[in-house]
């Protein structure tokens, strides 16, 4: 989720199935055995900026020409604790070769031709990669550079993401479990200031998503996260109630907020505003008013969320539905008696998200994996199992795709899917999923008899402990535990929430 | 830059130079002056023909830029401009900005300004009416170069809802001929069941029957199609249908005597979602044991990544029976 940038990666995919091969070649940037490829043309190089010849991947493998099941079979392993599978679907292709009155002609469809050429793409991945590692170093190395290079003048695609920018890079520095590396000081500070260059009239008008901008819900959330993520609360503290009054001002009569004036209003917006104001102690009634029949209208027939009523339901919408019920509840009892939410419905969408063969997900039914994914659809997962005190996905799977198909082994960070490249976004989201797959989650005591406790549901998140862990070398974590509503390490919510809570909420 | 208009007077706005800073871009000098002057503009509050020029080339430049989207409607309101060409424009940038959604919202507006302006003229007007069959041949086309672009499916929701064109005959053609091309375009389907089930007085015994129909006969095509299943078990909630009415169909998937051979060459299960339907169909019979053996067999050999899920959905149908038992 951001104000603008698609993260839905275009489908560049040909459909002439002959092209397939050389797709996926140049795909992975990969050459056919015994056979010289030339070198990639060198990137433009824009002045001053090192940023390019730094981050171009140098990563070349052998394409092996292997079937699917091929594959599969050479990475079956007993010690794995994921191992792709094929499904019905790939049996009947099978048969339908064989079969001449094979009237499937619809598996010509753009979308089966992409499907099966991702699913050869992630098998090719996971051969080159046997190992499950994390390179904590090049991650850090990559955070660094994106942080302090100058980045060359297509970037300006983000120019209208400056706090997004801030908050992907920083969050996913401190996601990663790597206690002895500490952000210095002065790349604080300079955080801070980009945050700051941001903030209109000390929140009167919000925050935007670069200096000189208007406004703007979404990059006020990530501004605000970020201030959170410095520890910078004397100036939260300053700007709060403005921000308070700025949000009742995009308030529509419907319960939702406009993004900015004149702007969408949207299941994001919505979230945006609650997770803010839960962080800043700023919900009040006036500010929450008829979300929740608002909300519920939102569910489709499939089970999912979408951003409006009626339309098709989306991993990202999904996640901000999910997180405003957790932020207008304060018991789980609520999601029987006031939520029409209709979980059954709800938990199959989630499940059917992963692949049997990637071991990642999706966001929409028929659509391809994507690392980012791992978050939006990923932190749900644990919103869910605390529900039902059940784990309810793939751990391993997931895992795997994001280490194997997701890590750059060259450069560090995460991409959507192997030939795609290595963007902030993806990196953020991608630890963010990784942190949902290492760690599982309770809820604090819930007494439901207890009408003093308006804690708010999301707040009674916390860590479980898992004696009953079977895993032998499992115990090292490659990330800190992520708080699966608020998007950022869970010991920074604890201690915002401490803050800020004895601070009156606004009149 | 065109010398149409005269910005000598401007002193642009300096985007992101001081130094040191985090993630500064390395902008181009066009991308630099035009923006420079926008912003410069927009701090001054000049509405003006300059104005809306410069946010032309602004969105030319960067189309997610939202702050410019804001801009523009405001210029074009103060100056009363014809909201019909800016309809046309809009579709040129649309087309040129294929996964831009600020453009959408931006459409709606000057639809929705159009509406309401020409509801102020007396009878007899010689405004010009909006019709919303103007948007399908941009819709199309959008659709047509990316058929599950989330935005335009939603702004096409939007178009529908506002000009109740639910029973539009060239809306329901269109929908079904996405389909047709791709019957896992999930998008085409969610907006199918919108334009079928969204309003409940146009749902009739027969349209029901006729969309049943529909469906099961393109699940026969591609067995193992999550959208068309997810439709027809959409059907069957919204409606309160038996599921038990799906039981000969979804044994045209499943050779039951295989089954129990359980070999996994998915010989025996051409359709994940009949076996699952049938675990559902099992348990609505009251026939709780066949329906944990489907839960296992799904979790177990079919259908292992979802391994947890299975053995939840298992555990419900146990509580069940612990429950009668007792």
């Amino acid at each position: 989720m951001s104000n603008n940038v698609q993260h839905e990666s275009k489908q560049t995919t040909t459909s002439d199935p002959s092209d397939k091969i050389t797709y996926l070649l140049n795909l992975l940037g990969k050459k056919l055995p015994n056979q010289s490829s030339s070198a990639p043309p060198p990137p433009v190089t824009e002045n001053d900026s090192d940023y390019e010849d730094i981050m171009t991947d140098e990563e070349q493998d052998i394409y092996t020409f292997d079937t699917k099941q091929q594959l599969i079979q050479s990475l079956y392993s007993s010690h794995a604790k994921f191992n792709p599978s094929l499904s019905p679907h790939d049996f009947n292709q099978d048969q339908d070769q064989l079969n001449i009155n094979n009237n499937d002609k619809n598996e010509k469809s753009s979308t089966i031709l992409q499907q099966q050429q991702v699913e050869l793409l992630i098998l090719e991945t996971f051969k080159d990669h046997p190992q499950l590692q994390f390179l904590t170093g090049k991650h850090l190395k990559y955070l660094d550079l994106s942080l302090h290079s100058k980045l060359p003048a297509y970037f300006n695609a983000l120019d209208a993401n400056h706090t997004w920018m801030m908050y992907w890079l920083i969050n996913a520095h401190k996601l990663i479990n790597q206690s002895t590396v500490e952000i210095d000081t002065d790349t604080i500070d300079l955080i801070n200031d980009k945050v700051e260059s941001c903030i209109i009239k000390d929140g009167k008008y919000g925050i935007s998503g670069g200096s000189n901008q208007i406004g703007h819900i979404a990059s006020t959330f990530s501004g605000i996260l970020t201030l959170v993520l410095t520890k910078n609360y004397p100036r939260l503290l300053e700007i709060r109630s403005h921000l308070y009054h700025w949000f009742i001002s995009l308030k529509q009569s419907d319960g939702s907020f406009l993004m900015h004036i004149n702007g969408e209003s949207d299941s994001r917006s919505v979230y945006c505003v609650l997770a803010i104001s839960a962080l800043l102690n700023l919900h009040t009634d006036e500010l929450t008013n008829h979300i929740l029949n608002w909300i519920n209208k939102n569910q489709s027939y499939e089970g999912g969320y979408s951003n409006n009523a009626h339309n098709e339901c989306h991993g990202g919408y999904s996640f901000c539905s999910m997180s405003i019920y957790y932020l207008l509840f304060t018991h789980k009892s609520q999601f029987k008696t006031d939520s029409k939410i209709n979980l059954d419905n709800l938990i199959r969408w989630l499940v059917m998200r992963q692949f049997a063969i990637e071991g990642g997900l999706n966001g929409r039914t028929n659509k391809l994996v994507d690392s980012c994914y791992a978050y939006w659809i990923g932190a749900i997962y644990p919103m869910i199992e605390v529900l039902i005190d059940q784990p309810i996905f793939n751990r391993d799977g997931l895992k795997t795709y994001l280490l194997k198909a997701g890590q750059n082994f060259d450069k560090g960070g995460f991409r959507d899917k192997p030939g795609k490249s290595t963007d902030f976004y993806h990196t953020n989201y991608s630890l963010s999923g990784l942190s949902v797959c290492e760690y599982t989650y309770d809820l604090e005591s819930d007494d439901t008899n207890d009408d003093d406790d308006d804690e708010l549901l999301a707040f009674k998140f916390k860590v479980a402990n898992n004696d009953d862990n079977d895993n032998d070398d499992d115990n090292e974590k490659f990330t800190n535990a992520i708080h699966p509503i608020f998007g950022i390490p869970i010991t920074d919510v604890n201690e915002i929430r401490q803050y800020f809570k004895n601070f009156p909420k606004p009149i | 830059m065109s010398n149409d208009y005269n910005f000598d007077d401007v002193i642009p706005v300096e985007i992101n130079t001081e130094q040191p800073q985090l993630c500064q871009i390395l902008y181009d000098d066009e991308y630099k002056t035009t923006m420079g002057i926008l912003l410069a503009l927009l701090k001054n509050e000049e509405y003006s023909e300059r104005a809306l020029y410069i946010t032309q080339k602004g969105i030319e430049l960067l189309a997610s830029h939202y702050t410019i989207w804001i801009y523009r409607y405001d210029i074009l309101t103060k100056l009363n401009k014809d909201l019909f060409e800016e309809l046309d424009w809009c579709e040129q940038v649309a087309l040129e900005n294929e996964k831009n959604y600020q453009i959408w919202n931006y459409r709606q507006l000057i639809i929705d300004r159009i509406l309401k302006t020409s509801g102020d003229e007396k009878e007899g007007s010689t405004k010009r009416k909006y019709e919303p069959h103007r948007e399908f041949p941009i819709l199309e086309a959008m659709l047509d170069s990316d058929p599950k672009n989330h935005h335009v499916w939603s702004y096409r929701k939007w178009l529908v809802e506002k000009f109740d064109l639910f029973n539009d005959p060239k809306e329901l053609e269109f929908v079904d001929k996405c389909i047709l091309a791709d019957l896992r375009n999930n998008s085409a389907w969610n907006h199918r069941y919108f334009l079928k089930f969204a309003k409940v007085d146009l749902i009739t015994e027969e349209s029901v029957k006729n969309e049943l129909q529909y469906v099961e006969s393109l699940i026969e095509q591609l067995p193992q199609n999550p959208s068309s299943w997810n439709y027809l078990i959409g059907i069957y909630q919204k409606q309160g249908l038996k599921l038990s009415g799906l039981e000969d169909f979804c044994l045209k998937f499943i050779n039951l005597k295989e089954l129990e051979l359980n070999d996994n060459s998915f010989k025996a299960v051409k359709s994940l979602y009949a076996l699952e339907m049938l675990a559902k169909i099992f348990l609505e019979r009251k026939d709780y044991k066949d329906s944990i053996k489907v839960y296992d067999l799904l979790g177990t050999q079919y259908d292992t990544i979802r391994s947890n899920y299975w053995k939840y959905e298992k555990s419900k149908v146990e509580t069940i029976v612990g429950g009668t038992t007792h």
